[in-house]
């Protein structure tokens, strides 16, 4: 070993060229994942936070047309086993419904969103937009619309509306309200169409006070997509407990794109990086064989000095390791201090077109670095077993020299 | 005396055979992944773009000022504004466009109902523009009036079997209007967002459902070679202030910057793989430099001038980064053209990629760019690798040289 | 709600569909479609008033209404809520194509788009609307059978009618009082099924007063009228906006 360490200190400039072919690798694949990692946090974040919580209880009888969502008319139940259960974090009600809206002879066909102002008004996208007048609050009459359907109704804040909510199920419900606040809306679409009012008031236009159409909860300690396991506990408890009438769903049901994004891009873009491993490979392979190569005469001595072949293998595959661990460590390290150090600034701040998409939801763009450890020591080991794997043939054909001939080379 | 040097350095290279391979392999392991990567992922955007722009959405579309506002085929295109634009459009010899009428309606059957786009179509001309009217999963295509083409997936939501009739509602001006129309085929888009939201009907059904005898938008399809935005500039000012033309980046800024970003990503990418391969070239020659030390000095002393010897040992890692470059470039490109075939994902993966609406088939593309910038990422690693030892030959003391076994 | 709204205009509609069946007794040996031209004629401006309470029962919850309806021939309704009380006051006001809703809540009436209710306004109104518009001979095609001592019409619509329907079969009296009426879809199913009762002869016709509609998926609607009047004089005043919004 010691021996090993030596020659490496010998041919600085070869071992140094060697632990550059696998740091750079290895640096490189740390923060990759970190910025994977920190995307698929956004997008969870994102999702979870603005749509669709950690997981959702609706009614089980789902609607043929998928128009509307079945109303639960009297939650009660369902809150009580959502209560019980230990590891929510909060919850909240939600009740969506089509309606319409109208201003004297305008009128347009909406998707009325009724939410508890208190608990969602930092967190939804719309409570975040606000442009004009202000957002809603716990029992105000009032109504939140986009920029888009304000200007096609020819209203603006303070206008009196008229409001109908129309479920399949329940008939008509009517109300006047005044506009509350103005919303800028991410896409024109979102913003002809969705609306929101007090939870109370949805109810009154669903004709059913206390009804929901679901039920929005977190679970406690939930951080990113890796603390996948703690919700899939809770959701397992609630549908255990909960009676037949009610569903469960989780978030990656609620949102698939969440799902493909482990499964699809993430791996995706892992093995893009195997490409430099491989190439780093390709020059440690370089640089090993240069060294026997240099080495020729010296190790036909050894040879003939009567080292087992088995030996000089092993010496060659020794010193490659090192020279692996060494530069897949310091890979690691500078990976996880670059991270540490863009953490530290508050994260990784995107540029140009990223800005302008983030502020469109309300988010700023930065995006968070994150690698567990597990990871850091997949992308070192992996790093390591391909440098030993480049190191074989070089290694092997020091120890199929033949020692005579060897001993005749001269550099 | 070039071709001297050249004969030197490339004799020099094949000296240790192994040596040289290893060289070549790296530069062409990093020239290959660099045209792939490329092609790939250019293919990739393209394949997604092309496949909205030529399944549903054309490449550039004509609207009426004012109906990206509120877009109801009462702010639409009246019947002489079509035939102005169309005029304008066969004057400028264009012939693959169609007007469409897209209504906001009800779909009807005896089971449920539902709210979603009801486009009329030209049946003649719209095939020469998108090739949804042609994707039929079941049943056939539109032929005639009283035909509707509705989704696999609204089909089952809403029940309908080949052949039922179904109801359209509408509201016009002039009140609610009703239409029956027959379930003659259903498609498959490819595309969730569509599958979800549109069923096809003859325009003269459509005009009668929104009662009007204009369009809403007047759809062209160009050929990839055509810039749209140069053509979509040019109709603009043909057309004039009651007109908005789009091409289909135009109408979707977005997109433009995401596929941007995406490029300008790769660069440090290609960057890095050619530092290393360079390293690796470089590595090698300072090597063999080092090793022919004594044959060096023997050759300066003789009389060779130390520039030349310079010049020799930059043609030895030219020569071998160039060999890398054929060898990668080569298989790099073939394997591209393949793509260009069209990469199919996978059952599992597509209908995944199917819910953040990727197309299930990829395809490459395989442009003289990729080889271009390849060759440019080898010259430069091959430039920086030969620089150093070239450099130490020149440099040397021939008497030391000689010395220094 | 809205099923209620439909059925209870579908019901006045259906009552003076009634007519068909007992102009058979005038008119044999005309084809069914003349006999309808010839009710037109005679149902023209025909004016109804009543109050009908409905029991509606989906998903096995029932809810029970009470309202008072006023029409004058096809152009003119006036449907308002008495019970309960949470609807009370409420009311559709229909002018030809057009639809008005009220809610005290609202404030004002609203103009509504007719279909964007879904189905519920004119949900199988359409298919009574034609028998009662004399477009029935442009949408239907119709046959006519003796059961026993009842007649049974079969309509099948057009290939070009709006009408999601396979067919409607018709089943009436020999006295020509309307028994049922089945509503089938495309595949031959039942879909819906009105049955009639509990008439009362009105000059000499027999009108029920009496109907339950039942849905393939179970769900019920039982409406009775009271009180019924008819050809009475209606003051144009009641079919108007205000009228709408004066809630009483």
């Amino acid at each position: 070993m010691k021996q090993a360490w030596r020659h490496l200190w010998r041919n600085r400039r070869r071992s140094i060229l060697t632990l550059v072919a696998v740091f750079i690798p290895v640096l490189i694949l740390v923060l990759e994942l970190g910025m994977l990692n920190g995307e698929q946090e956004s997008l969870f974040r994102n999702t979870v936070t603005f749509e669709t919580g950690h997981f959702q209880i609706r009614s089980s009888t789902e609607r043929a047309d998928g128009g509307a969502l079945t109303l639960m008319k009297d939650p009660a139940a369902a809150l009580a086993v959502v209560d019980s259960v230990p590891g929510i974090a909060w919850r909240t009600m939600r009740l969506d419904l089509p309606a319409m809206i109208s201003n004297g002879g305008r009128s347009q066909g909406v998707l009325l969103q009724g939410v508890v102002p208190e608990e969602v008004g930092h967190v939804s996208p719309i409570g975040r937009l606000i442009t004009d007048g202000e957002y809603l609050s716990t029992g105000s009459r009032g109504v939140v619309l986009g920029g888009e359907l304000r200007d096609l109704l020819a209203a603006s804040v303070g206008t009196e509306l008229v409001l109908l909510g129309v479920h399949p199920d329940t008939g008509i419900g009517a109300a006047s309200v005044p506009v509350l606040g103005v919303y800028a809306a991410p896409d024109p679409a979102m913003g002809r169409g969705v609306v929101q009012v007090d939870l109370g008031l949805a109810q009154t236009l669903a004709r059913r006070p206390g009804a929901v159409t679901s039920i929005v909860g977190f679970v406690e300690g939930v951080e990113g997509p890796w603390d996948q396991a703690k919700v899939e506990r809770v959701v397992a408890d609630l549908r255990a407990k909960l009676p037949k009438e009610y569903k469960v769903l989780d978030y990656n049901e609620l949102a698939p794109e969440l799902k493909t994004f482990q499964t699809v891009e993430k791996p995706f873009h892992v093995m893009a990086m195997g490409i430099f491993f491989i190439l780093g490979g390709l020059v440690v392979l370089n640089t090993l064989f240069l060294s026997v190569v240099e080495r020729t005469h010296e190790l036909g001595v050894i040879l003939a000095l009567g080292a087992a072949r088995r030996r000089v293998m092993q010496m060659v595959m020794t010193e490659a390791f090192l020279l692996a661990l060494v530069g897949a460590v310091a890979g690691l390290l500078a990976g996880v201090g670059l991270v540490a150090w863009a953490q530290a600034g508050g994260g990784l701040k995107l540029p140009g077109a990223y800005d302008e998409m983030a502020r469109m939801i309300g988010m700023e763009a930065i995006l968070q670095l994150r690698v567990s450890v597990s990871e850091l020591v997949a992308s070192g080991l992996a790093m390591i077993g391909v440098a030993l794997l480049a190191a074989w043939f070089p290694a092997r054909r020091a120890a199929a020299l033949e020692p005579v001939e060897a001993m005749r080379h001269v550099n | 005396m070039r071709g001297n040097t050249m004969r030197m350095a490339w004799r020099g290279l094949w000296r240790h055979p192994r040596r040289t391979i290893l060289m070549v392999l790296m530069v062409a392991f990093a020239s290959l992944v660099i045209i792939v990567m490329w092609g790939v992922m250019d293919g990739f955007m393209a394949s997604m773009v092309d496949s909205q722009i030529a399944v549903d959405q054309g490449s550039v579309k004509i609207h009426a000022a004012g109906y990206d506002d509120d877009p109801a085929p009462e702010h639409g295109l009246t019947a002489e504004a079509v035939s102005d634009a169309e005029n304008a459009l066969a004057a400028a010899s264009f012939s693959d466009y169609a007007p469409r009428l897209s209504v906001y309606g009800v779909v009807k059957s005896a089971y449920a109902a539902t709210g979603m786009e009801i486009r009329g179509i030209d049946l003649a001309r719209e095939p020469k523009v998108t090739t949804l009217p042609a994707q039929i999963a079941q049943g056939r295509g539109l032929a005639n009036s009283g035909e509707i083409l509705l989704s696999e997936e609204t089909a089952r939501r809403l029940d309908v079997r080949l052949g039922e009739r179904v109801v359209l509602l509408a509201q016009a001006d002039s009140g609610p209007q009703s239409l029956a129309v027959t379930a003659v085929g259903f498609y498959g888009s490819g595309i969730p967002n569509l599958d979800k939201n549109l069923v096809l009907i003859a325009l003269a059904d459509a005009q009668r459902l929104a009662v009007s005898q204009g369009a809403t938008e007047v759809v062209l399809s160009l050929p990839r070679t055509q810039n749209a935005e140069d053509v979509a500039a040019k109709l603009r000012a043909q057309l004039g202030d009651s007109f908005v033309v789009k091409s289909y980046f135009e109408a979707n800024p977005m997109l433009a910057s995401l596929i941007q970003g995406a490029r300008i990503e790769m660069i440090p990418i290609f960057f890095i793989l050619a530092l290393l391969a360079g390293f690796g070239v470089a590595n090698t020659v300072l090597f063999s430099v080092l090793e022919r030390t004594r044959e060096f000095g023997v050759m300066i002393a003789v009389g060779m001038s130390p520039k030349r010897l310079g010049r020799m040992v930059q043609l030895e890692a030219l020569l071998a980064s160039a060999l890398g470059f054929v060898v990668g470039g080569s298989v790099g490109y073939l394997l591209l053209l393949l793509l260009t075939r069209g990469m199919s994902i996978g059952t599992t993966w597509a209908s995944m990629a199917g819910d953040i609406s990727m197309p299930a088939m990829l395809y490459a593309r395989a442009s003289g760019i990729y080889l271009l910038g390849s060759f440019a990422v080898v010259l430069l690693t091959a430039l920086f690798a030969a620089w150093y030892p070239a450099r130490r030959a020149a440099g040397l003391q021939p008497v030391e040289a000689i010395r220094d076994t | 709600m809205n099923k209620l709204c439909k059925t209870a205009v579908f019901l006045a509609l259906l009552l003076l569909a009634s007519a068909v069946g007992s102009s058979f007794a005038a008119a044999q040996g005309l084809t069914p479609f003349q006999v309808v031209d010839r009710v037109r004629d005679q149902w023209q401006g025909t004016s109804f008033h009543c109050v009908v309470s409905l029991d509606v029962t989906q998903a096995g919850e029932t809810r029970s209404y009470k309202v008072e309806v006023w029409s004058q021939g096809d152009e003119y309704g006036l449907l308002r809520f008495l019970a309960p009380e949470a609807d009370a006051g409420s009311g559709y006001l229909t002018i030809g194509d057009d639809v008005w809703y009220y809610a005290p809540a609202a404030g004002k009436a609203i103009s509504l788009p007719g279909f964007a209710m879904g189905d519920s306004l004119f949900g199988s109104g359409p298919a009574l609307d034609d028998l009662l518009h004399g477009t029935l001979s442009d949408k239907y095609g119709a046959e006519v059978v003796l059961d026993g001592t009842d007649y049974v019409i079969t309509l099948t619509p057009l290939p070009d009618s709006p009408v999601v329907y396979g067919s409607l079969v018709v089943r009436v009296r020999d006295d020509f009082a309307l028994l049922s009426i089945v509503y089938n879809d495309q595949r031959g199913e039942v879909l819906r099924t009105a049955t009639f009762s509990d008439y009362i002869m009105k000059d000499g016709r027999a009108l029920p007063t009496l109907m339950t509609i039942e849905e393939r998926n179970g769900d019920l609607t039982v409406e009775r009228l009271e009180s019924p009047e008819f050809g009475i004089a209606i003051d144009p005043a009641i079919f108007t906006v205000e009228n709408l919004e004066a809630g009483q």
